[in-house]
């Protein structure tokens, strides 16, 4: 989702991750206000065929937050404070949600896919 | 192409206890959707899962979520199930879950505590995994 100006809530293409660890940038480009901003990242649900969120967080500041999504927790609290235990899904979307307000939010989502030495992921 | 997640149980009323027919999955991990679209009244619902014994030709219960759900209207519940003891958690999954999943011998239930009506679908569907791709 490239850096632009928003005034709703907006879902990302669908993609595929190929490794179990995932990174979701968030950025905040300044004029967030007292308005909020919620990350989520979806599943798609085969039975209903609708995107389930399997994680969500929220920020109310004006930042730029890395958020790494990974299934070995080790000790990631020190060097990665962004770093959460989620399963990524195979059919995944993010969706980012402003709370109400009237000003547009200059935001960005970046996705990208992380390597360990875990069975060569 | 990725794997897509298979359906369980196809939206539909239902007021009694309900069954899938065996499932078929090949992963040790994935996500257990149940999908809400309308109540009346006050339905509750318990999802669980079964093994299939050939010897005694019974379905044996083998995972029941620990909290029945009476939504009130749309809602959809997210159960994670893992192999491993690595358990996520959070305010978007109902519940977390180590247990062992089986490829064809297993099945899923739906325990209604009631005979109110409930519209519901249940899908499980797919996670990247570590451990040797499974």
């Amino acid at each position: 989702m490239p850096r632009e100006l928003r005034a709703a809530s907006e879902a990302s293409q669908v993609f595929y991750p190929s490794r179990p660890k995932l990174g979701v940038s968030l950025e905040i480009g300044g004029n967030l206000g007292s308005r909020t901003v919620k990350l989520w990242l979806e599943a798609l649900d085969a039975a209903s065929g609708r995107f389930v969120p399997v994680w969500k967080e929220t920020t109310g500041r004006d930042e730029t937050i890395a958020y790494t999504f990974t299934d070995k927790i080790v000790t990631l609290g020190v060097s990665m404070p962004n770093a959460r235990k989620v399963m990524v899904p195979r059919i995944a979307r993010v969706t980012l949600e402003l709370s109400s307000g009237s000003a547009p939010v200059e935001c960005a989502v970046t996705v990208f896919e992380a390597r360990s030495t875990m069975q060569g992921f | 192409m990725p794997q897509s997640g298979i359906v369980v149980l196809t939206s539909a009323v239902r007021t009694a206890t309900t069954y899938s027919s065996a499932l078929s999955w090949d992963s040790a991990k994935g996500y257990l959707v149940v999908d809400v679209t309308a109540v009346v009244s006050t339905p509750t619902i318990t999802p669980f899962l079964e093994y299939y014994d050939a010897a005694s030709a019974k379905w044996l219960k083998f995972w029941e979520a620990n909290n029945p759900q009476s939504p009130t209207g749309a809602a959809t519940y997210l159960y994670l199930f893992s192999d491993t003891s690595f358990l996520p958690s959070g305010s978007a999954i109902t519940e977390s879950h180590q247990v062992y999943l089986s490829d064809g011998g297993m099945r899923f239930g739906m325990t209604h505590g009631d005979s109110d009506s409930i519209t519901y679908s249940v899908g499980l569907n797919p996670v990247v995994s570590n451990n040797l791709g499974v």
